[in-house]
């Protein structure tokens, strides 16, 4: 892929992303998590352009100028992405590819973050941790974010959570926000996904393709694992279907139930369908409860 | 009977090896796949790989060998036989006296030897009518002349030692066999004597029965079996030697009335074999044996099953089980 066209899938993401977050998302992400909000920093001379609202009568009564009172905002709050680049990721049977869809949460994410004066990080990771990009600030650094997941070509195919959130937990020493978007198809990572959120807010996304949680009835489907690089043919049934999807379903109320055991909000996504309504309602879930 | 018109061709078939490994050891390994997280899963819940994904293959292999077939073409031949000119006919004279169960030779008897013998020499002969008659004290025709040679063997077999007779009437014996070719239209008669004792029963003379037979122009060979001295003979459960006497001068004399020179002496199978085969030279026909076949071919079953599964093979592929990708 070169460059133009890197770019062009760039801008394509954050100009839907960008619409989104100024239209539907401004508010809902800004009361989303609770911060100090803001705080007093100085009191300067009026000047023609600023806002009549911000004049301390006080300080004008006293010096027979008007004054205005300024504020800083000091809640910064880390918004860290972590993000599955395993192989599992590759897959796209309908609507768009399951890494793209990872991009564009993740562009909207970062968008919402950045316009509320967050910091945006990356860590990206398969078997091993294969991106690390600290919290910063600015619409660079997210169109950079956005680079990054769209195009890193990861060098493992496998999936390790535990170790992907043991790595975020030894580096996060501020209190951050922390999104987990991956399809959590892992075992051995509870515990240390309960102790990293005792310290951060996390958050779940988890991201399934349609021909992950159905398969068809009929027909011969020549399968491979990218992960194990196993080759399966699949004789398709009515009741390897039944028996497929109970076990899907078994599997997600498992994983639900464990993750609100550890107190981590999560939301499950599938490609083919869209994020906005389920994005605004985790925003505005986690307003109630604040 | 079953045969190919080019039967080179069936080596084609041989194609199909390399092809199904093709199609197995790389083909299946090499194809193109989807991508799919959950092939554990799946696996755990389908098994082994689907083998149905052969199953077109196994069509085509049919298709592809079936193919070879047709162009060896099979048929299926029924012969027919036309002969021309007329044979023989030969009346066998086997004597079925007593004496015959001595065992002086191979396998059981003198006489279950002189049967087989007497078998060789009919799977021998062509398009000649040969009958059997058996004499001891009297003399039968067990089959009269015919060209059904089955007939002949099976008869053949069912012939035992006549247990009650009391003696050989070889005269009888020849005379009936005699009869039995008088009213041939046949180029050439020919009896075939065979004995081992001397007569000492019936009504008719043997030189008398062989005047007869010289006079309707009827070749007698004359065959003694054993020979003189103490020979084993079953007797309770055992044996015991007795003295079997072979008239064979009575024999010389009937061949030289016949026109064979000679009686001829068998001591053992293998004489008897060698006197049978003399008389099978002796007697030769000739005769024009045309063969004719007629065919009835094959192909188009093959050719049938061929479009069958092809048709089977599309069905499958495209309707029935599909495969993706």
């Amino acid at each position: 892929m070169d460059v133009a066209e890197i770019i062009a899938k760039i801008r394509k993401i954050e100009i839907t992303t960008r619409n989104l977050v100024t239209e539907m998302f401004s508010g809902e992400y800004h009361s989303m998590f609770k911060g100090q909000g803001l705080e007093f920093s100085e009191v300067r001379e009026y000047q023609s352009g600023d806002s009549f609202r911000q004049i301390d009568w006080n300080v004008s009564a006293r010096m027979g100028h008007p004054y205005i009172k300024k504020f800083e905002e000091t809640r910064e709050l880390n918004v860290i992405f972590l993000i599955d680049v395993s192989a599992s990721n590759a897959v796209g049977t309908r609507g768009s590819q399951k890494s793209e869809y990872i991009t564009e949460l993740c562009a909207i994410l970062s968008f919402s973050a950045l316009s509320n004066n967050d910091k945006v990080g990356l860590i990206l990771f398969s078997d091993r941790i294969e991106k690390y990009s600290p919290p910063r600030k600015g619409k660079k650094s997210a169109l950079r974010l956005i680079r990054d997941v769209l195009f890193h070509e990861p060098a493992g195919l496998k999936t390790d959570l535990k170790s992907a959130i043991e790595y975020t937990y030894h580096i996060m020493q501020k209190r951050s926000i922390i999104f987990i978007i991956s399809d959590f198809m892992d075992e051995g990572y509870e515990d240390s996904l309960k102790i990293l959120a005792g310290k951060h807010d996390v958050i779940a996304l988890r991201v399934f393709d349609q021909s992950d949680i159905i398969i068809p009835d009929e027909g011969i489907y020549h399968l491979t694992d990218p992960e194990t690089g196993k080759n399966y043919s699949f004789l398709g049934s009515k009741k390897k279907k039944e028996a497929f999807l109970k076990e899907i379903e078994q599997e997600n109320e498992l994983f639900a139930e464990k993750l609100k055991k550890m107190k981590v909000e999560s939301r499950t996504f599938t490609t083919d369908e869209t994020y906005i309504k389920k994005l605004m309602e985790l925003f505005r879930s986690r307003k109630r409860r604040h | 009977m079953l045969e190919y018109f080019k039967p080179l061709y069936l080596w084609g078939i041989l194609i199909v090896i390399p092809y199904l490994i093709w199609e197995i050891f790389y083909k299946d390994r090499h194809r193109v796949r989807f991508i799919h997280n959950r092939t554990r899963l799946l696996r755990k819940i389908g098994g082994y790989s689907s083998w149905l994904r052969f199953l077109p293959v196994i069509m085509r292999t049919l298709l592809i060998a079936s193919l070879f077939i047709v162009l060896a073409r099979p048929r299926l031949a029924h012969k027919q036989q036309e002969v021309k000119g007329q044979g023989i006919d030969i009346i066998l004279a086997i004597d079925v006296s007593g004496s015959m169960k001595a065992v002086d030779f191979q396998p059981v008897n003198r006489l279950e030897a002189a049967k087989k013998v007497a078998k060789e020499f009919i799977e021998k002969r062509v398009n000649d009518r040969m009958g059997v008659i058996v004499f001891s004290d009297h003399a039968f025709t067990i089959c009269p002349l015919t060209l059904d040679y089955n007939m002949l063997m099976a008869i053949l077999d069912k012939t035992a030692i006549d247990e009650e007779g009391q003696g050989t009437a070889i005269g009888m014996g020849l005379a009936t066999a005699v009869a039995r070719l008088k009213d041939s239209q046949a180029k050439s008669k020919v009896i075939i004597l065979i004995t081992d004792g001397r007569n000492n029963a019936g009504e008719i003379d043997p030189l008398t029965a062989a005047n007869l037979a010289k006079t309707l122009g009827i070749k007698v060979y004359a065959i003694g079996v054993g020979r003189k001295g103490l020979v084993d003979y079953p007797y309770g459960n055992g044996y015991r030697k007795v003295n079997i006497e072979i008239d064979l001068d009575m024999l010389n004399s009937i061949a030289e009335a016949c026109g064979t020179q000679k009686a001829r002496q068998a001591k053992n199978t293998e004489e008897l074999i060698e006197i049978m085969n003399y008389i099978d030279n002796m007697e030769k026909t000739e005769i024009n044996v045309k063969n004719y076949y007629e065919y009835e071919e094959l192909f188009p079953l093959w050719l049938l099953f061929a479009v069958t599964m092809l048709l089977l093979e599309l069905l499958l592929r495209f309707f029935i089980i599909k495969q993706l990708p």
